[in-house]
């Protein structure tokens, strides 16, 4: 068997090299090159996940899975501003695109197809849960990108790894806190009613995180099956990541609902990472084609 | 997600289906008992080929594979529902650690052939989660151990030859520094088997033992010592206790049956259908990092504690969803998802409880205090 659900030394390398480097802003992480690993067709999607999980753990803001997508849609020319933080891309469905005030590229996703777009008008900013910058507008459709599937998927992929990071953030801390905090007389953690569905969460972003590697093997192989496992760890992972922070607010107990606690940072990272339009409707179906049913 | 594999682990995989296509007549996953004899002639077919023994060292007649092997073997044989693994295996990997050579040169050949099967005679009425507190007395009396007590729950063990029995060799009180591990014969001198019917059509058994002789060759590892090996054994396993195959035939044997009643069609049916499929490859993720970490001969107690918790809920949830979904269909006898739903009430049980898997992920994964 290979061993593809650990993290290797060249991978771990990776991550921490992402998790030393992401506190520096848009343009430090563009320069480690985080999110362009495997966009230039070559593998890289492990690298890709690897980065991720970094940026997951850390709640780093800003437009990753967004570019990560436009830069495997994109030609060499302009994937090159993007890749290097010069230029921002807003990737989504209108009219409340992410961080399109901030944009000056603009990729339009219908299903699971992709076009270049073009904003008619003026875009009307809206602030979100996350504190990112996004913005109202119409778009005008352009010609259709091709590669948009294996875009969604990098795309799926690193918002699973993302997703799974944060939750895995959250639980640790929940977790601390349970080993802690004592009530009763002892640690809130010794009763099972707290650590079981503590548990529960574990089981989950477990899943999560294995499913988003495996599936990032897959892909790097150049396996059919890497596009329905990129969508079934997204979704995976999205369950997961807010089933654990949910746990962790309550964990936390009055702490985990201010401002100020541990959690928010989390919570809201999460609650911005799922909302991402990635084509649900599409990754069910890829995910029950692989698992053979409506044959 | 057959990528995770080598070439040669797939062609392996191939092989196996293709043995598999011959038994398609025996749908004995769900339920050994009514089938036990064409049961035994599987895993005889099996031992023929060297399955049984797979991961064994060569030195000891096996393939010296590594555990993916046996990891893809039982994936497949759970797919294809033809059978579940035999317990023998787990009482061949403690001869293997602690045996010794006569018990060894006994034994192994037999298990590895198919052609003797175990029970194991671990649980009591009183001692289920807890197993430590057993009661079961072995009293050694020259050369024979006198077994008494009751033991409750043991699966197969009306169809079997031997009992792998875990009793009570120390003090009262000795928890698990005081058992000891005997391999005993079904048809003994004072053992009595009541069968208790279960929901699936299958049973489990009462076993008791009043004055037993069991010969003291047949202690297997160290007086007392039978709590490490019990442990060791189950490292050793637990990468082939629950393949993801179980679940993909499950999923497809729910849409099957909602196709023959025509609620396939229904978009929620189907969202219903693909949000299962998804936690079937989270299953299998779980499953497979379980084999990873065997392979590497690393603890996955965790690991495996997640995977068990996982994939047995997750059997019960698809089985359930067939009744949800399904409606009054589900409810004529026959109906092919009814088994599937009586069956997989024992997963959460059997094996270690849903509860106590979830103390020990709490214990060991998270670093929380308390008992399970």
């Amino acid at each position: 068997m290979i061993a593809a659900l650990e993290l290797d030394g060249e991978r771990a390398a990776v991550r921490d090299a992402v998790a030393a480097g992401c506190g520096g802003g848009w343009a430090a992480l563009a320069e480690l090159g985080a999110l362009a690993a495997g966009a230039d067709g070559e593998s890289g999607a492990c690298e890709l996940v690897a980065s991720c999980e970094a940026l997951g753990a850390a709640a780093v803001a800003g437009p990753i899975v967004e570019t990560v997508i436009a830069l495997r849609l994109l030609p060499d020319a302009e994937r090159a501003p993007i890749a290097s933080g010069a230029a921002r891309v807003a990737v989504g469905t209108p009219p409340l695109l992410p961080f399109a005030p901030e944009a000056s590229v603009f990729i339009e996703l219908d299903g699971g197809r992709a076009f270049r777009a073009e904003p008619r008008g003026a875009i009307h900013a809206v602030e979100t849960l996350g504190g990112d910058a996004w913005g109202r507008v119409e778009l005008v459709r352009g010609a259709e990108l091709p590669g948009a599937p294996a875009a969604l998927a990098a795309g799926r992929l690193a918002c699973a790894a993302l997703l799974a990071a944060a939750g895995r953030r959250a639980l640790e801390a929940a977790a601390e806190h349970a080993r802690t905090r004592k009530q009763f007389g002892r640690a809130i953690g010794e009763f099972q009613a707290v650590a079981h569905p503590l548990a529960d969460a574990f089981v989950r972003i477990a899943a999560a995180e294995m499913l988003a590697r495996a599936a990032a093997h897959h892909a790097d192989q150049g396996a059919p099956e890497a596009e329905a496992l990129a969508a079934a760890a997204w979704l995976s992972a999205r369950r997961a990541a807010l089933g654990a922070v949910r746990r962790a607010h309550q964990t936390f107990g009055a702490v985990g609902i201010t401002l100020e606690g541990p959690v928010f940072p989390l919570t809201r990272r999460i609650r911005q990472w799922a909302s991402l339009a990635l084509d649900e409707p599409g990754a069910f179906a890829l995910a029950a084609a692989h698992a053979g049913l409506g044959r | 997600m057959n990528r995770l594999f080598g070439a040669e682990e797939e062609a392996f995989r191939r092989e196996v289906r293709a043995f598999l296509a011959g038994w398609a007549d025996l749908d004995a996953y769900l339920c050994h008992g009514p089938k036990w004899p064409r049961v035994a002639e599987l895993f005889r077919a099996l031992g023929a080929r060297g399955w049984l023994s797979l991961a064994w060292p060569k030195s000891h007649g096996g393939l010296g594979l590594p555990p993916s092997y046996e990891y893809i073997l039982w994936d497949e044989v759970a797919f294809a529902r033809a059978a579940r693994n035999p317990l023998a295996t787990i009482v061949a990997r403690t001869l293997l650690r602690a045996g010794d050579d006569a018990q060894r040169a006994r034994w192994l050949p037999r298990i590895r052939a198919g052609e003797i099967h175990f029970a194991l005679g671990y649980s009591e009425p009183e001692a289920g989660s807890d197993l430590a507190g057993l009661r079961t007395r072995a009293v050694r009396r020259g050369d024979v151990y006198v077994v008494s007590g009751d033991k409750c729950w043991q699966s197969y063990a009306g169809h079997v030859d031997l009992l792998w029995l875990l009793a009570r060799t120390g003090e009262p009180g000795s928890r698990g520094g005081g058992l000891s591990l005997f391999i005993v014969d079904r048809v003994s001198p004072g053992l009595t088997l009541t069968p208790l019917p279960t929901l699936d059509g299958d049973a489990l058994y009462a076993c008791r033992f009043e004055e037993v002789e069991v010969p003291v060759d047949r202690r297997v590892g160290p007086e007392h010592g039978a709590w490490q090996l019990m442990g060791d054994a189950l490292a050793d396993e637990r990468h082939i206790q629950f393949p993801a195959g179980r679940l993909k035939r499950d999923l497809l044997e729910v849409e099957g049956f909602l196709r023959e009643t025509g609620r396939e069609r229904d978009p929620l049916v189907q969202r219903g259908l693909a949000e299962l499929a998804v936690a079937v490859l989270e299953a299998e993720a779980l499953a497979l990092r379980v084999v990873e970490l065997t392979q590497a001969g690393r603890s996955a107690v965790v690991e495996a504690a997640a995977n068990k918790v996982f994939h047995t809920e997750l059997c019960q949830e698809i089985a359930a969803r067939a009744f949800e979904w399904g409606g009054p269909e589900s409810l004529v006898r026959g109906a092919r998802v009814q088994l599937l739903w009586l069956q997989s009430l024992w997963e959460t049980i059997g094996g270690g409880t849903s509860e106590v898997m979830r103390g020990v992920i709490a214990r060991q994964g998270l670093g929380l205090g308390g008992r399970s």
